[in-house]
C-alpha cells in the first residue's frame, strides 16, 4: 500500500494526514489585488519584476491583496515576504498592515487575524505582531478562513512598496489524500462485489476507484465505485489497483476509511470474452440493424456462458447465432431491456449454455443518440449465480481497440425531442399511468432528467426523475401528488428538464386529468 | 412543507374576468367601472349606471406549443328594478374545456348599500367525460363616501360558491371551495386603487391594482396577486384601456413569477355601453 497525505489512525483505519507546521497552504493558490487582477504573490518566488508586486507609486494606503486558499483553513500564521526590490532597497517596506480572513460561506465578513500599526521589519510575520500574541500552550490560536486579505494601512513617507510572497500556514488536516492498494493473483480472477466501511462526517467524503494494472487511464478520469457493485474494468485479470481518496472541506475533520472487502471468483465464467459491434457508423436517431459479435474462449474449468449483457445500448434482439447456427426465438433465449438504462440482457436456456469455444452473433435493431456510443460486453453464468448467491458478471474486452464504439452522425442535433403522452385525457383509476415518452440526444454524461407537474395555481404537484444519458425515456405518473393522494380532475402543466442544460433542454406542455 | 399540503386546483382557477380586471390583478370586488365586476362580486353592477356588454379573448402561457385559450362574455342590463347580469366564460385546451355560466341580479337597498345575488354553473368536459355543479354567490357593496375632498372610498364583501362541498371529492363534479372576499376601492382624481383579500381553502390571497388616466380616455393599469401563506403563483399584471365614444378597448399582460417559464398571458377585451 502506498499513501499520500494519509496516515494510519489508531490502528483502526486511515485518515488524512495533519498539515505540517511549515507547509505554506497559499503556495500555488490564486492571489488578486484590489482591482481583481492576478498578482504573483503565491508563486513561492520573490524575484525582481516577474514574481514581486511593486507599487510604482507611494500612494499605497488602503491597497489590499486577497489570497483564495481554495477551502477553509485553520490559519495559524501569515507571512508576507518582501520583494527582491525591497531587499535591495529596504525603504520599500510596509509600515502598517492588517490581515483578515473570510470563511467560504461568508465571503463578505472579514475577521481580523493580525494588525500592526508600527511595523519596522521587511519580513512581516504575523506571529510576531501584537494580534497573534493570543497563544494557547505557547502556540497561536487558529482562525478559520478561505480568503486571506492583506491590507497596507500605513506607509513611510514617499517610498514605494515591493511585496514578494504571501505565505499562509495552518493546522488541521490536509484537504485531500489517497491510499493505493494493489493485488496480485497467481491466476486470473473474476472480481466480485466490493464493499467498504468509511466514516464520512459532514463536509468530508471518501471515494474508491479501481482499475486493472494494464489500464492506462488516469485516476481522475474514472468514476468512483458504488458500494456492493461489481468492478467495471476488463476481466479476468491477475492484478488490480484500488485508490481510496479522502477529502475534507473542514480543516478539523477527516473522513476515515475503516475497512475494505473484495469478493473474487477463481473459477471464471470464460477464459476470455471479446466483443465487437458493427456497423461502427450509423445515422443518429434512426433505428439501425446492428450485429454484436462475441468470441468466447471457454474450457472445462469455466462455468460456461448463458448470460450476455450488452451495456450501453437497448437492442431489440431479432436473432442469435452460435457458430453460425441460429437459436430459436421461442424457447432458446429471451432478452430484456430497460426504460431507465441503456442495456440489453440476454438469457440462454440451460440447454443452450455455451461451454466450449464459440462465436456468438447477436443481431437486432439499435438506436444511437450520442455522437460516440460504447456498447460494452459482459458474460455471466446461472451456475455461478446459484453457487455464489449473486450474478458476478465477467467483463469482456474489445476485440480490437475501438470495436465497442459506434459513431452516430447527422440529425437529430437537438437535446430533447418532442414529448408524447400516452393519454390526452388521463384517468388514474382507469388508465393507471400517464406515460411521458421522449428522447434525449447528444448527452455524453449521465444527467438527471426531471418531470415536474404543476396545477394552475403554480403548485408543484409531483416531481419524477430518472438519471441517464442519451436514450429514450419513459416517465410514468400515477396521477398522485407528493402526499400520495389522487389529484383533482383538471388541466395540469408539465415541464421536462435535462438538468444543467439550460433552455434547450426543456419541454413544456399540458396534460388533462379526468375521471 | 406548505406546497405538499396545498390542495391541487387545476380547474376553474383562471375562468371569468376579462382584460380590464386582469390588468388590475383581479382586485375587482369593489369596482363599478366595468361590467367585468360580475365575476368578482354580484353587487357592484347595481351602481354601474348604464347597460353594458363586453367580451374578452386571451391566450394563456404563450410559451407552450398549444397554449390554452380563454374567452368570456359579460353583460349587465340596468332597469328600474335593479341590474340583471349574465356571464359566460370558457377555458379551452387540447382535450379539456371548462365553462362557467353566471346569472344574477343586484339592487341598491339604501343610498350606501347595494346587494347582489348570483347562481353559477361550473362545468368541465374532457373527451366523453363531463361534470357540472351549481353554486350561489352573494355580495354587498358599501359606499363609504368622500373621506377627503378628492378621495372616495367603497368597501365590498363577497361570499362565493355557496352550496359547494369542501372535500376533494366535491371538486370532481366541478365545485370550487367556498370563499370569502373583502375588498376596498379608493378613487381619486383620475386614479383608482383597489385591494381584495380572498380566503379560500384556509389560505388568504391578496390582489391589488392601480389605474391611472394618462390622457382623455386612455388608462394605464398595474396589478399583482399572491397567496399569503406561501409564495406560489405570484403574478404581475400591466394593461391599457381606451374609451372611444360608446366603445371600450382593454388589453392585459400577465406574467407569473412561479410559472414564468411557461410564458406570459395576453387578454384582449372589447365592450359597448348604452
Amino acid at each position: 500500500m502506498s499513501m499520500e497525505f494519509v496516515r494510519v489512525s489508531r490502528d483502526v483505519g486511515l485518515e488524512l494526514e495533519t498539515l505540517p507546521p511549515d507547509k505554506n497552504v497559499a503556495l500555488g493558490e490564486v492571489a488578486k489585488n484590489d482591482f481583481g487582477q492576478r498578482v504573483p504573490l503565491t508563486d513561492g518566488d520573490i524575484s525582481l519584476v516577474a514574481s514581486e508586486w511593486i507599487s510604482n507609486s507611494p500612494n499605497v494606503f488602503g491597497r489590499y491583496f486577497t489570497v483564495d486558499l481554495g477551502r477553509n483553513r485553520a490559519i495559524t500564521r501569515v507571512r508576507v515576504r518582501p520583494g527582491q526590490t525591497a531587499l535591495n532597497q529596504p525603504e520599500y517596506y510596509v509600515r502598517g498592515y492588517r490581515v483578515e480572513a473570510a470563511l467560504a460561506n461568508e465571503a463578505d465578513i472579514w475577521r481580523l487575524l493580525a494588525e500592526e500599526r508600527n511595523n519596522l521589519n521587511l519580513l512581516i510575520d504575523t506571529q510576531a505582531d501584537s494580534t497573534w500574541r493570543v497563544l494557547s500552550d505557547g502556540m497561536p490560536i487558529s482562525r478559520t478562513g478561505q480568503q486571506v486579505r492583506f491590507t497596507i494601512t500605513r506607509q513611510d513617507r514617499s517610498n514605494w512598496v515591493a511585496l514578494g510572497d504571501i505565505e499562509v500556514y495552518a493546522e488541521g488536516f490536509e484537504h485531500r489524500g489517497n491510499a493505493m492498494l494493489q493485488w496480485d493473483f497467481d491466476e486470473p480472477v473474476n472480481w466480485g462485489r466490493v464493499r467498504w466501511i468509511a466514516e464520512e462526517a459532514e463536509g468530508t467524503a471518501f471515494r474508491l476507484y479501481a482499475k486493472n494494472y494494464d489500464d492506462i487511464r488516469e485516476w481522475a478520469t474514472l468514476y468512483p465505485m458504488v458500494k456492493n457493485t461489481l468492478f467495471s474494468g476488463v476481466e479476468p485479470s491477475r492484478g488490480f489497483e484500488m485508490r481510496g481518496e479522502l477529502t475534507t472541506e473542514d480543516p478539523f475533520t477527516s473522513p476515515r476509511w475503516l475497512q475494505l472487502e473484495v469478493e473474487y471468483d477463481l473459477r471464471l465464467v470464460a477464459e476470455d470474452a471479446k466483443g465487437a459491434v458493427t456497423p461502427v457508423r450509423v445515422n443518429k436517431g434512426q433505428e439501425t440493424e446492428i450485429a454484436y459479435v462475441i468470441h468466447l474462449e471457454i474450457n472445462d474449468s469455466n462455468y460456461g456462458v448463458d448470460r450476455l449483457f450488452l451495456d450501453g445500448s437497448s437492442i431489440a434482439v431479432q436473432q442469435i447465432l452460435v457458430d453460425g447456427v441460429p437459436l430459436r426465438k421461442e424457447g432458446d433465449y429471451s432478452f430484456s431491456t430497460s426504460d431507465e438504462k441503456e442495456y440489453t440482457e440476454i438469457h440462454l436456456t440451460a440447454t443452450n449454455r455455451i461451454d466450449r469455444d464459440a462465436t456468438v452473433e447477436v443481431r437486432g435493431q439499435g438506436l444511437f443518440l450520442n455522437e460516440s456510443n460504447t456498447v460494452a460486453l459482459r458474460v455471466g453464468s446461472a451456475d455461478q449465480e446459484r453457487a455464489d448467491g449473486y450474478l458476478n458478471w465477467q467483463n469482456g474486452r474489445e476485440d480490437i481497440a475501438g470495436s465497442w464504439t459506434v459513431k452516430a452522425e447527422g440529425l437529430p442535433g437537438q437535446l430533447l425531442s418532442a414529448v408524447d403522452l400516452s393519454h390526452r385525457q388521463f384517468s388514474p383509476f382507469e388508465d393507471g399511468l400517464l406515460e411521458f415518452v421522449f428522447v434525449v440526444s447528444n448527452l455524453n454524461n449521465p444527467t438527471d432528467v426531471v418531470l415536474s407537474i404543476y396545477d394552475l395555481n403554480g403548485n408543484r404537484v409531483r416531481i419524477l426523475r430518472q438519471n441517464g444519458g442519451a436514450r429514450q425515456y419513459t416517465l410514468r405518473w400515477d396521477g398522485m401528488n407528493e402526499d400520495r393522494r389522487t389529484v383533482d380532475p383538471g388541466l395540469y402543466l408539465y415541464e421536462i428538464e435535462v438538468q444543467g442544460s439550460g433552455e434547450k433542454g426543456r419541454r413544456r406542455g399540458t396534460c388533462v386529468v379526468a375521471y | 412543507m406548505w406546497c405538499a399540503i396545498q390542495p391541487a386546483s387545476a380547474a376553474f382557477e383562471l375562468g371569468g374576468g376579462g382584460a380590464y380586471s386582469t390588468a388590475l390583478g383581479g382586485a375587482f370586488a369593489s369596482s363599478v367601472q366595468s361590467v367585468e365586476s360580475i365575476w368578482f362580486n354580484p353587487a357592484p353592477s347595481a351602481r354601474i349606471g348604464t347597460s353594458r356588454v363586453s367580451s374578452t379573448h386571451g391566450t394563456l402561457w404563450s410559451g407552450l406549443e398549444e397554449s390554452p385559450s380563454i374567452h368570456s362574455i359579460n353583460s349587465a342590463w340596468v332597469s328600474k328594478w335593479g341590474t340583471l347580469q349574465v356571464g359566460y366564460s370558457t377555458l379551452r385546451a387540447q382535450g379539456w374545456e371548462e365553462s362557467v355560466v353566471l346569472l344574477g341580479g343586484s339592487r341598491i337597498l339604501t343610498p350606501r348599500l347595494a346587494l347582489g345575488v348570483q347562481v353559477q354553473r361550473n362545468g368541465w368536459e374532457a373527451g366523453q367525460l363531463g361534470r357540472n355543479h351549481w353554486v350561489g354567490n352573494i355580495g354587498v357593496l358599501y359606499e363609504a363616501g368622500w373621506i377627503t375632498r378628492q378621495t372616495y372610498v367603497r368597501f365590498s364583501g363577497v361570499w362565493a360558491n355557496i352550496g359547494s362541498g369542501l372535500s376533494s371529492a366535491g371538486r370532481r363534479t366541478g365545485q370550487r371551495p367556498r370563499s370569502v372576499t373583502l375588498g376596498m376601492q379608493v378613487v381619486g382624481r383620475g386614479r383608482v386603487g383597489s385591494i381584495d383579500c380572498r380566503r379560500e381553502d384556509d389560505r388568504w390571497e391578496v390582489r391589488a391594482g392601480y389605474e391611472s388616466e394618462l390622457r382623455d380616455g386612455l388608462m394605464a393599469r398595474l396589478g399583482a396577486r399572491m397567496y399569503l401563506a406561501n409564495t406560489v403563483n405570484r403574478s404581475g399584471h400591466v394593461g391599457l384601456g381606451y374609451e372611444w365614444r360608446n366603445m371600450r378597448f382593454d388589453y392585459a399582460f400577465s406574467q407569473s413569477f412561479d410559472l414564468g417559464s411557461f410564458g406570459a398571458q395576453h387578454r384582449f377585451g372589447i365592450g359597448y355601453v348604452w
